[in-house]
C-alpha cells in the first residue's frame, strides 16, 4: 500500500480512530499492540500475502534469538555463536532475495533465478538486527512480550522504507499508552502534509524531466545530462525524505516518536557531514554495527579510511544487486577519503563553495545511482566530460523538459517553499512546531498552501517511492 | 472546544478545496472531458430519452460506431455503439437501453475481434462513470472469479473509489488541459453531430491508412474469459427479449488483412460458431468472415472513414435484405 494512495487515505484514519478507542477502553495495553500488529500485517500483505510469512519468520528468528541471548545463553562464546547464527540467518535471507538472481545471472544469463524481492525486506531485517545486536551488547532489555516485539518489528509506518529504528528507541514506546492528543496529532499532520508536498509537488514533477532526459540519453548533450542529474539529486532527496517524513508524521499521530532520517543534507559543507544528514538511520546502523566493530578511527588513519571504504561499499550493496550501486557506494566512500586528505586545503574555501562542491560530488555519484546499468553510466559520464556543449545552456529551455510552463512554474514555487521550510528547520530544529505556534491566520495560510499545492499536483500520478525497490 | 471536535472541524475546513475540485469534476464533465466521453453521454441520454423510436439498433464498439451509417442502413435505425466499449460495457448499456425503451425489434452486433482478447479501455470506462456502482462491482466480482489481469488487477479497488469520488488524482489532469471548461463547445458540437447522424461517429478522417490494426498482434485467439462471458450474456439478453440479431464483423484494411494470423481468425470463427450452436437462441444469425477493405477506405489504421462506412453499410444492408431481416417477426 503506497502512502500516496486512496487506500492509505482510508487506512490511516481507521487505524488511528480504532487505536485511540482501544487505548481508551481496553484494560490492557496489549490489545492496542494486537491491533497494530493486525493492521501492520494487513498493510504489508495488501500487495502480496506471501510477504507476511517472511516478515513473521524474521520476527520469530530475531525475537527467539533476543530471548535466548537475554535469558538462556550466558556463556560468552555461546552468545557469540548464537549472534553469528542469527546474523547469518537474517543477512542470508536478505542476501538470497537480493543477490541470488543477480549471481545466477552472472553464471548463466539465460537461466537466471527469477526471485521477487519482498518490498521493505532490507529495512525490516536491519531493524530486527538492531534488536539482537542491542541485547547482545546489553544496551536494551529483551521485549517484555512477544506481541510488543511483533508490533515493533512490523510497525507499518517504518516497514517498507524506514527509518530503520533502534530497538532501544522504538521498542519501549510499545509499552507506553498513547491517547488522543490534539497538539501531537496536529504536529504529526503538518509533517504528514509536508511529506506529501515533497513527493507530489516536487519529486513527481522533477521525475518527469529527469526521466525524459535519461530515456533519451544518447540524443542529449552533456549539459542536459548534468542538469538532469542535478535535478535527480533533488528528486531522490524529496522522494525519500517525503517517505520518511510521512512515516514520522503517521507514527506521531499514533503517539510514536521516530528518528529523523534527513536533516537538510544539502546545507552541509562536506561529504562526511552530508552522510550524517542523509538517510541517517541507515548510516548510523552501518556506523554502529560495521564501522565501529571494524575499529572505526581508533586504529590509525589508513585503517580508518579502509573502514570508511568498506562501510560505503556495503551500503552500496545494501541498495541493490547491481554493479552501479556497488560503484556508487565505493565512490561515495572515496570522496570522503579524498576530502579528509585535502582537509587543510579545504579549510581555506568559503563555506558556500564547500556546500556547492558537496552537492556536486553527491550529484556525480548519482550518475551511477540513476543509470540503468554500467554501460549507460559510462556513456552519460563520458558525454558530460566530452560533449558538454556549453551552447546548449542557452538553447535548453527549462519549459521544454517535459513539464510545460505551468508545471515548471509550479515546481519552482514548490522549490521555494522547500527552501523556506528547510531554512526554518535548520534554524529552529522543527519547522512543524514553528508553523503550529504561529497566529491563526498565518497558520491557516500555510495549511491551505500545502493543501492547494498538494491537490494541484494530485494528477501528476501516484508514482512509487524510489526507495521501495531497496 | 473539545479537541476531537476541533480536529474534525479543522479537517472539514481543510477538505473544502478537495470537495470543490470533486464537485467540479462531477458537475461539469462535458466541459473538460475528451470527445470519447460525448459518445457515452449521447448513448446514455438517448437511452433515457430516445432521439428516435428505433426499430433497429447497432450495438458494438468504435468500429461499429464508425462503420454503420444508420440513415443509409434502414429507416428507424440508431447506432448505440460506444467507442472503446467491449461486450462488458455494451451489455450494461444495452440492458439500460431496453429498461428505458423496451426491446428493439432488431439488433446488429459488431465488435472488433481483438476486443474479445484485450480489455483496453477499462480505465476510461471507470473514468466516465456511466456504469453504476452495482454494475462495476458485478464486473469486478467476475474479474476476480476469472482472474482477469485488467479488471481485477492490484489496486483496482482504490482506483474504483477514486473514479467514483471524482478525486483530483484522476480528473485534474484533464481539467487542467481543458482549462476547466475549454472543451464544452467542442463536445456539444460533437454531441449534436452524433445525434444528426443517428449515432454514427467518424473516428478517423484520413483518405486512407496502411497501418496495422490490433488484431494482427495476436498470434492466436487468446480471448478474455470475462469478455466472452459478457458477450454471451449480451446475446442472451437480446434473445430473451426476442430481438432479431445479426452478428457482423467490422472491416479491416488490406495492410492488416495481409498479415493477420490464421490461427487468430480460426479461433475467433470457431468461438462465434460455438456461440451460435451451443444453445437455441431467438433468431440469431452470424456473419463470421472478417471483411478486408482497401486501405483508402480507412480513416486511421483501425476505423473506416466515411467513404468506407458507406461501402460497409451498403454491403450490410444488402445482406440484411437478403435474409429478410427487417420483416422477420
Amino acid at each position: 500500500m503506497l502512502f500516496n494512495s486512496v487506500e492509505f487515505a482510508i487506512f490511516l484514519p481507521v487505524v488511528a480512530i480504532v487505536y485511540f478507542i482501544i487505548e481508551a477502553k481496553a484494560k490492557s495495553h496489549t490489545a492496542s499492540n494486537v491491533w497494530l500488529v493486525f493492521v501492520s500485517y494487513f498493510y504489508y500483505m495488501y500487495a502480496d500475502a506471501r510477504y507476511g510469512l517472511l516478515l513473521a519468520a524474521v520476527t520469530l528468528v530475531s525475537y527467539g534469538s533476543g530471548y535466548l541471548l537475554r535469558y538462556v545463553v550466558h556463556e560468552t562464546r555461546m552468545r557469540k555463536k548464537l549472534l553469528i547464527l542469527t546474523v547469518v540467518l537474517l543477512i542470508g535471507t536478505l542476501f538470497f532475495f537480493k543477490y541470488a538472481g543477480f549471481l545466477s545471472s552472472l553464471i548463466a544469463k539465460d537461466k537466471a533465478l527469477q526471485i521477487i524481492l519482498p518490498v521493505g525486506i532490507s529495512f525490516y531485517i536491519f531493524q530486527s538486527l538492531t534488536y539482537v545486536f542491542e541485547i547482545y551488547q546489553g544496551k536494551t532489555e529483551a521485549a517484555v512480550s512477544f506481541i510488543s516485539y511483533t508490533a515493533f518489528a512490523s510497525f507499518f509506518p517504518v516497514l517498507l522504507s524506514g527509518p530503520i529504528e533502534k530497538s532501544s528507541h522504538l521498542l519501549p514506546q510499545f509499552e507506553e499508552e498513547h491517547h488522543f492528543d490534539y497538539e501531537r496529532i496536529r504536529h504529526g499532520l503538518i509533517r504528514l502534509s509536508y511529506g506529501y508536498f515533497l513527493k507530489l509537488v516536487i519529486a513527481s514533477r522533477i521525475a518527469i524531466a529527469v526521466d525524459l532526459i535519461y530515456d533519451n540519453y544518447m540524443d542529449v548533450t552533456g549539459y542536459q545530462l548534468l542538469l538532469a542529474t542535478c535535478l535527480y539529486s533533488v528528486q531522490i532527496f524529496c522522494d525519500f525524505a517525503s517517505y520518511s517524513t510521512i512515516a514520522i508524521g503517521t507514527a506521531e499521530i499514533l503517539g510514536f516518536k521516530l528518528t529523523e532520517n534527513f536533516t537538510q543534507p544539502f546545507f552541509t559543507d562536506s561529504c562526511a557531514t552530508f552522510w550524517r544528514h542523509w538517510h541517517i538511520t541507515l548510516n548510523n546502523w552501518f556506523k554502529d554495527y560495521v564501522y565501529i566493530p571494524l575499529g572505526g578511527n581508533r586504529k590509525g588513519t589508513l585503517r580508518k579510511y579502509l573502514n570508511i571504504f568498506i562501510v560505503f561499499t556495503l551500503s552500496g550493496m545494501w541498495h541493490g544487486a547491481d554493479i552501479t550501486y556497488i560503484l556508487w557506494g565505493m565512490i561515495s566512500g572515496l570522496f570522503q577519503i579524498m576530502e579528509a586528505l585535502i582537509a587543510p586545503l579545504r579549510a581555506h574555501f568559503p563555506r558556500r563553495l564547500k556546500v556547492f562542491f558537496t552537492f556536486m560530488l553527491f550529484t556525480f555519484s548519482m550518475f551511477l545511482f540513476r543509470s540503468d546499468d554500467i554501460a549507460q553510466a559510462e556513456i552519460i559520464i563520458g558525454k558530460v566530460f566530452t560533449q558538454f556543449e556549453i551552447s546548449s545552456i542557452l538553447t535548453t529551455s527549462p519549459f521544454e523538459l517535459g513539464l510545460g510552463v505551468f508545471n515548471m512554474l509550479y515546481l519552482i514555487a514548490g522549490m521555494i517553499v522547500l527552501i523556506i521550510y528547510d531554512v526554518i528547520n535548520e534554524r529552529t530544529g522543527d519547522a512543524a512546531s514553528y508553523i503550529a505556534a504561529k497566529k491563526t491566520p498565518v497558520r491557516w495560510a500555510v495549511y491551505y498552501l500545502f493543501v492547494v499545492m498538494i491537490l494541484g499536483s494530485a494528477s501528476i500520478g501516484a508514482q512509487q517511492f524510489i526507495y521501495f525497490k531497496f | 472546544m473539545n479537541p476531537k471536535l476541533k480536529l474534525l472541524r479543522n479537517f472539514i475546513l481543510l477538505s473544502i478545496p478537495l470537495v470543490i475540485l470533486c464537485a467540479l469534476a462531477f458537475a461539469l464533465p462535458m466541459s473538460y472531458m475528451t470527445v470519447e466521453y460525448v459518445m457515452w453521454d449521447e448513448e446514455f441520454e438517448n437511452s433515457a430519452s430516445p432521439y428516435i423510436d428505433a426499430e433497429t439498433v447497432i450495438i458494438g464498439d468504435s468500429r461499429a460506431k464508425s462503420s454503420v451509417l444508420p440513415a443509409l442502413l434502414h429507416e428507424d435505425t440508431y447506432n448505440i455503439a460506444i467507442g472503446g466499449a467491449t461486450p462488458i460495457e455494451m451489455y450494461y448499456a444495452t440492458e439500460n437501453y431496453i429498461e428505458h425503451n423496451g426491446a428493439p425489434k432488431n439488433a446488429v452486433v459488431i465488435f472488433a475481434p481483438y476486443h474479445f482478447c484485450d480489455i483496453d479501455n477499462w480505465d476510461q470506462t471507470l473514468y466516465f462513470n456511466f456504469l453504476s456502482a452495482d454494475e462495476i462491482a458485478e464486473i469486478y466480482a467476475k474479474g476476480i472469479e476469472t482472474n482477469d489481469p485488467v479488471i481485477a488487477r492490484k489496486g483496482r479497488i482504490g482506483e474504483m473509489v477514486s473514479y467514483r469520488l471524482r478525486l483530483p488524482s484522476k480528473y485534474l489532469a484533464q481539467m487542467y488541459e481543458s482549462k476547466f471548461t475549454g472543451r464544452k463547445a467542442e463536445n456539444r458540437e460533437k454531441f449534436d453531430s452524433i445525434r444528426a447522424d443517428l449515432g454514427y461517429c467518424e473516428f478517423g478522417s484520413a483518405d486512407g491508412d496502411d497501418g496495422e490494426t490490433h488484431e494482427v498482434f495476436h498470434e492466436y485467439f487468446d480471448s478474455s474469459e470475462e469478455v466472452l462471458y459478457y458477450y454471451e450474456k449480451l446475446i442472451d439478453l437480446l434473445s430473451d427479449n426476442e430481438v432479431n440479431v445479426v452478428v457482423a464483423q467490422p472491416p479491416i484494411n488490406q495492410a492488416s488483412g495481409d498479415v493477420i494470423h490464421k490461427e487468430f481468425v480460426d479461433g475467433y470463427t470457431d468461438y462465434l460458431n460455438n456461440v451460435m450452436n451451443q444453445k437455441r437462441r431467438y433468431n440469431l444469425k452470424m456473419l463470421t468472415e472478417i471483411p478486408v477493405y482497401p486501405n483508402e477506405l480507412f480513416g486511421d489504421s483501425i476505423h473506416v472513414n466515411r467513404k468506407g462506412a458507406e461501402v460497409y453499410t451498403k454491403e450490410l444492408r444488402d445482406y440484411l435484405e437478403s435474409i429478410d431481416f427487417w420483416y422477420r417477426k
